[in-house]
């Protein structure tokens, strides 16, 4: 729990926007000189009000966005120059569950083909190797193997998540962000993923990185916290200090 | 020990599949229940045309010229003696396959090219879409008689013709619909797993644009008919002596005050058979949108 597994330096995400053929187009710096060093093991939370560029500092982290500028460095391999066959296996280890657990699920798909698709990919299992590794993740979660047949639309949204983080878990990560996991949730929910989370970390030994906007999740989870405002990070410290 | 921890989550209630719920839907709809039975009934009798025990459709009678409807010809029959419900029956076959292969044709050809640029956007998507834009400020039939003049009158390059011009609907169709399925999280959550873009396209866009496109393949099937009679009329589909319902009509509007009913029987079938496909297109329409119950 000392060399860092995630490390970014003056990473910057701009977007233009109303480019047109008059005037001049408006660029907003969503994420703005982020220098972040996530450690391996740690709990490490990112806060901060709607809009100050916590998920687009998420999807650049895990680089489902492109940074205009600086470097994400995982494991010591800087992701921002890596092809796109080396990112796509690197993806195993590092997965990332989204906030709101009804669009993130296809609706086409039963819940099998959700939580095996990362096997699908980065294992060579047979199918029926997959469906027990799907089972089995299932029961990690709280859910029952035979909810493997269903579709997404027959869950709750609490289930949902837990589908979701179910898929994540799938190709044995070692890294899993969380973009606001719980707070599309009731909150006697977010307490259940909250702990699920907490249980995984310690029996999957994972580092995890949540973005919240809401302290008290927060509070009883992280080990370090920061905090953005405006795109940049302005405060970062052990959560007990805060 | 992480069992005793995590919350035993309460049992889910069993929802019926969604298969069944747009298949239930799609019953309780009468209208698209006659429509379904209007094209059933005309794709029934083009399948079984051959086995019928009717005239052969190009055989001439000179004896029996243009006669009215009787126990005979249940039709009547036509300006050189050939029997109409036999016609009418071979000339389904012409419609319907018209009707079919183009629409698959178009398929074919506008659906990938709407999910490519809809998927990547930037200048693949500009390219498609300008050139889905330029053939859509053609009339739909002018694009098509211009082609199947081009690739000379036969009911294949007709049904090409017809394809070829019905491809920029689906293109926009689909690229509209995949831009708007991209942005969702399960989408992105696809590319955070580490799938391939052919994967993602396939696996997690085309299903889920794929109820829009069957309407729309619905009732383009409807136009296309019309197309197809309307290029056979102008003489380049089908030829003679092989029936279709355009040719027929070509040839009895000069009969129109000796002979009406070789002109009503044909009409009377593309009205049918287009009307009972709208019908089952508006139908599957509000079948398959998950908004109405």
């Amino acid at each position: 729990m000392s060399d860092p597994i995630l490390t970014t330096t003056a990473l910057e995400k701009r977007f233009t926007s109303g480019k047109g053929i008059i005037g001049k187009p408006t660029v907003i710096h969503a994420v703005n000189g982020v220098n972040l060093s996530v450690m391996r093991g740690e709990t490490f939370a990112i806060v901060g009000e709607s809009g100050c560029g916590k998920s687009t500092l998420a999807r650049l982290l895990v680089r489902l966005l492109e940074p205009s500028e600086g470097t994400v460095t995982y494991d010591g391999r800087d992701l921002t120059t890596l092809g796109a066959a080396e990112m796509r296996r690197l993806r195993a280890e590092m997965q990332f569950i989204f906030q709101d657990p009804f669009s993130s699920l296809n609706p086409r798909m039963t819940v099998e083909t959700i939580v095996g698709e990362p096997l699908l990919v980065h294992s060579d299992l047979s199918r029926k190797e997959r469906r027990a590794r799907v089972a089995e993740l299932l029961t990690k979660v709280g859910l029952r193997p035979d909810h493997a047949d269903r579709y997404p639309h027959e869950f709750s949204g609490g289930q949902r998540q837990r589908i979701c983080v179910a898929r994540a878990l799938a190709s044995s990560p070692r890294l899993l962000i969380g973009d606001e996991p719980v707070s599309a949730l009731d909150v006697s929910v977010q307490a259940q993923i909250v702990n699920l989370l907490e249980d995984l970390k310690g029996d999957f030994g994972l580092t995890l990185i949540i973005i919240a906007h809401d302290l008290s999740v927060i509070r009883h989870m992280a080990d370090r916290v920061a905090v953005m405002y405006l795109g940049e990070v302005v405060e970062l410290a052990a959560t007990e200090a805060l | 020990m992480s069992d005793a921890v995590i919350a035993t989550p309460a049992a889910p209630v069993v929802a019926p599949r969604r298969k069944n719920r747009a298949w239930e839907k799609l019953k309780r709809n009468r209208s698209a229940m006659v429509g379904g039975i209007f094209v059933l009934f005309f794709v029934l009798l083009a399948v079984l045309a051959p086995v019928l025990p009717i005239p052969n459709p190009a055989a001439t009678d000179w004896a029996k010229i243009r006669l009215s409807p009787n126990a005979e010809h249940w039709l009547g029959t036509d300006e050189i003696g050939r029997d109409i419900l036999s016609r009418m029956i071979w000339g389904a076959r012409a419609s319907l396959m018209a009707g079919v292969v183009s629409v698959m044709i178009a398929l074919a050809v506008g659906v990938p090219l709407g999910v490519l640029a809809g998927y990547f956007g930037g200048w693949t998507d500009q390219i498609i879409a300008r050139a889905t834009d330029a053939l859509l400020a053609m009339p739909f039939l002018i694009l098509a008689i211009a082609l199947a003049a081009f690739l000379g009158p036969s009911l294949t390059n007709a049904m090409i013709a017809i394809g070829l011009s019905a491809v920029p609907v689906f293109v926009r169709l689909t690229r509209g619909q995949v831009m708007s399925v991209k942005t969702e999280d399960h989408v992105e959550g696809a590319r955070a797993i580490g799938l391939g873009h052919l994967r993602i396209m396939s696996r997690y866009i085309l299903p889920n644009v794929f109820p829009p496109i069957l309407v729309q393949a619905t009732l383009t099937i409807a136009t296309a008919i019309i197309a197809e009679a309307s290029l056979s009329f102008l003489g380049l589909g089908q030829q003679p002596p092989a029936p279709s319902w355009g040719s027929m009509l070509a040839t009895a509007k000069n009969f129109l005050s000796q002979a009406p009913w070789m002109a009503i029987w044909p009409g009377a079938a593309i009205f049918l058979v287009v009307m009972g496909f709208n019908l089952l297109g508006d139908g599957l329409r509000d079948a398959l949108d998950p908004k109405e119950t």
